[in-house]
């Protein structure tokens, strides 16, 4: 069951009625349980126990850490944590590419874990006590499609009691249907073009290329951003507000700014448990001090150089996040670490060229220049994410380069990569729509904004939103609407 | 600005609620009646007008496929014997179809006569698009799903370019709402279509080999012959009468020996089959200006057709006249219009 089958809506629907019908404080053991049969019925019994057995696992251990500290068994502690750690990992890098598993959405409940675990372990969290509680943050179904990643911390909204609201549950299903529009209107007609383009790339050489690099990265930005807004709108049905995962990326200015506004709980996740650690271990600690002894490196250069490698593990481990395959780690991950390590490297060095030029760095035509470099640069990264191999993506590269044939754009060809005029122009005017949304919401959130008109102008939006879903929706026979791509994840 | 912050009691809830819900429905329910079924035989149209009779209005329902529903115009039947003979034929219909448009017909109707023509039953290939001509123009209901699981589960080969889901063809806006970018002036209801039937004044000269010459049976298809047998026992359930036809053509030879068989069949239970032969005199058909092909008539054929059978059922099963009725006022401001259409056209 997917985020787009009608059976999940169906379902979504009987369990908020049975929610808001529960007794106030039993509201998160319903959650639980619909989680739990949502395991059960999407996956299988089996992978309902390995999912039980690793949330227990972790749940144990949290509590054993914190006697083992109380007790002052430090290093027992950390060979407990090293144990639960290990076995997270091996959950998300292991098994989930296991065909059986890869729907269990074991990659995103497999980090919360690790990050609940480590929260513990650091003592910036009480370990919860409750098992069925620590099974419902780690399963709350909505989260199991593609995140966000949250943490245990954040996340005390599962427990409390909410009744209902029918302004916040109004902006939950507003908000699903921006996601389903983003979804089935316009990332799915992306892909027709984006699949003709990489499917005969010898045919579609030049600039047809760079143009599929290009909508691959917005279909993309709206199916996985689609899907945030179903995930995040179900869940403030049930009056539980999750974290943001994008904010504005494409204007985004460096690579490093990119990854702070895409998937923002991925990348803050990374930093908080993979990056500081690593910053804070002895090695680091003394590659500092051989840096600025040995090598009379300065304090802040080898501060520098020391979190460029630091920065090395990370990019590493969203690379892999994103597949085993050899593709992910250089296209996901060491392209962006080495774009990021260039670009701070280089900037004090490009600064200086601009002052010198008399560049107006303030101008808008400046940062357009910075935001267009950045998304080329991110959307190269994405060819290799998308294409089968690292050889096919240099190859498509190459055909990319090889013929600069810009008569495309006035011959109606752009016509001809399997959407008709028709469809074409429907993606265009509702791809333009939702990125001045996702740009306005920024100041004002629009739905709030469209809160505000009279009820009956209002009321012509949701419906027209509903008809569009309906009738510019890519679906039915012949057409099979696709998972969300971070779904496999 | 928090969403909670703004409180509305229960009865503005309700206001705000029923007023969406009527905006959709209304939205939805021209939606759905714009993007749906359309094919050149209007086979929508013909359920639409059906559907839109009073009750027990109807004297005789015909059902078929091009073998009745090109070669009887209802309206024209009417204003030749006063009889309401609604034909509910449609292109390619699947012969498996027609138990359960009787059932249909009987939800609303009470006929004395179905008509049921026999052309059916010489086609063991079924394209879905002739399935939807018949599930799609179809009301919603319990019988609907039932003749879609059994035409997708029928053993007679099934051309489709499209998935044989069910759910496809019980929700069949998951089909046609991409039908946005090819809409029509017909998809608005202007169609010139008099209960269902478009004039088509196409003319085409050929001569065929006299039937009268073949006698030598083909046997029917085993599922075809399952389909006949159940038909068969559903009629023996009904009060009505039944007439199965045969209509004019220049059938081939494997195609006709099928037909036979079927009403030796037919003939050996009991019931009436009325042969049309193209050559016969009593129906006046002029090969070189009433057929648009070997296998199907004009307009100026259909209305000889119409005329003949018209008179037939009127003087067999004594249909009443209701020309000059109130009730039926609608059949002959129909007939009125259909009339001056094709005085237009043979123009």
């Amino acid at each position: 069951m997917g985020l787009t089958d009608p059976g999940f809506y169906v379902c979504f629907a009987v369990t908020l009625i049975i929610y808001y019908f529960l007794p106030s404080g039993t509201q998160w053991m319903g959650l639980m349980t619909f989680s739990v049969l949502f395991i059960w019925l999407t996956a299988s019994w089996k992978k309902l126990v390995l999912f039980l057995v690793l949330v227990l696992l972790n749940h144990f251990c949290a509590i054993v850490i914190r006697r083992l500290r109380n007790g002052a068994m430090g290093k027992r502690a950390g060979a407990v944590y090293f144990a639960g750690i290990c076995a997270d990992f091996l959950s998300i890098f292991l098994v989930r590419d296991q065909e059986h598993f890869a729907l269990l959405g074991i990659s995103f409940f497999g980090i919360q874990l690790i990050s609940y675990l480590t929260d513990s372990y650091w003592e910036v969290v009480n370990p919860q006590t409750n098992p069925g509680k620590t099974i419902l943050f780690a399963g709350y179904y909505p989260l199991l499609f593609s995140g966000p990643i949250v943490r245990y911390g954040e996340m005390s909204s599962l427990y409390e009691s909410h009744s209902f609201d029918w302004n916040e549950t109004a902006f939950g299903m507003q908000r699903i249907l921006w996601g389903l529009i983003k979804k089935i209107v316009i990332s799915a007609r992306l892909a027709v073009i984006v699949n003709t383009i990489y499917n005969e790339p010898e045919r579609y050489v030049g600039l047809y290329i760079w143009i599929a690099a290009a909508l691959f990265m917005m279909q993309l930005y709206m199916d996985f951003s689609g899907c945030m807004d179903i995930v995040i709108g179900v869940s403030q049905c049930y009056g539980i507000r999750l974290p943001e995962n994008f904010k504005t990326p494409f204007l985004s200015q460096t690579v490093q700014e990119f990854w702070q506004r895409w998937h923002v709980t991925l990348g803050s996740w990374a930093r908080d448990y993979i990056m500081y650690p690593f910053l804070r271990t002895s090695g680091v600690r003394a590659v500092t001090g051989y840096l600025r002894g040995q090598l009379k490196v300065s304090k802040t250069g080898a501060k520098h150089i020391c979190s460029y490698f630091a920065m090395l593990p990370v990019w590493l481990f969203v690379g892999v996040w994103h597949g085993n395959a050899p593709k992910y780690a250089i296209g996901m991950g060491l392209w962006f670490w080495v774009c990021i390590v260039l670009e701070n490297i280089l900037s004090a060095p490009a600064e200086r060229i601009e002052t010198r030029l008399g560049f107006r760095t303030d101008a808008f035509s400046w940062r357009l220049f910075r935001r267009v470099r950045t998304f080329i640069l991110v959307a190269v990264g994405n060819m290799f994410f998308r294409l089968p191999t690292i050889k096919e993506t240099f190859h498509v590269l190459r055909l990319g380069v090889s013929e600069f044939n810009p008569w495309i754009f006035f011959d109606g060809s752009l016509f001809e990569l399997g959407l008709s005029r028709n469809n074409v122009l429907i993606m265009l005017l509702f791809l333009c729509l939702a990125l001045y949304i996702s740009y306005a919401d920024q100041e004002d959130c629009v739905r709030s904004r469209i809160a505000r008109q009279g009820i009956l102008f209002r009321q012509c939006i949701y419906v027209f939103l509903i008809w569009s879903v309906l009738v510019f929706g890519i679906y039915g026979p012949g057409y099979q609407i696709s998972d969300f791509i971070y779904e496999q994840f | 600005m928090n969403s909670s912050e703004t409180r509305i009691t229960k009865r503005q809830m309700a206001f705000r609620g029923m007023l969406f819900l009527a905006l959709l429905y209304t939205v939805l329910y021209v939606t759905f009646r714009v993007l749906w079924l359309w094919d050149s035989g209007y086979s929508r149209k013909v359920f639409e007008e059906f559907y839109d009779m009073p009750r027990h209005s109807i004297d005789a329902v015909c059902f078929g496929s091009s073998g009745i529903r090109e070669y009887f115009i209802s309206v024209e039947g009417f204003h030749r014997c006063g009889a309401a003979i609604y034909n509910l034929g449609t292109s390619n219909q699947p012969f498996a179809a027609t138990k359960y448009l009787i059932r249909e017909v009987l939800k609303t109707q009470d006929p004395q006569v179905f008509v049921i023509d026999l052309r059916g039953v010489t086609d063991d290939v079924i394209v879905t698009a002739n399935i939807r001509k018949v599930t799609d123009s179809m009301r919603f209901s319990a019988n609907r799903k039932e003749l879609i699981d059994v035409l997708l589960s029928q053993p007679i080969e099934i051309v489709s370019d499209e998935t044989l889901d069910p759910m496809d063809f019980y929700f069949s806006f998951t089909t046609y709402h991409r039908r946005w970018e090819n809409l029509r002036r017909d998809d608005f209801g202007k169609t010139d279509t008099w209960m269902g039937y478009s004039i088509n004044t196409e003319t085409d000269d050929f001569e065929g080999e006299p039937l009268s010459i073949h006698d030598e049976r083909v046997p029917l298809p085993e599922c075809i012959e399952e389909v006949l047998t159940e038909l068969m026992a559903e009629l023996e359930t009904l009060d009505q009468k039944v007439l199965f036809t045969i209509t004019p053509a220049w059938y081939d030879k494997k195609s006709w020996g099928m037909m036979l068989s079927a009403v030796d069949r037919l003939n050996a239970s009991g019931y009436d089959v009325l042969v049309m032969s193209p050559e016969a005199e009593e129906t006046e058909l002029l090969s070189d200006r009433d057929f648009r092909e070997n296998d199907h008539v004009n307009t100026y054929g259909a209305m000889k057709v119409t005329d003949y059978l018209a008179d037939y059922l009127s003087a067999r099963y004594d249909l009443p006249d209701h020309r000059g009725d109130e009730k039926y006022r609608r059949w002959e401001t129909e007939y009125a219009e259909f009339a001056e259409s094709l005085e237009k056209s043979s123009e």
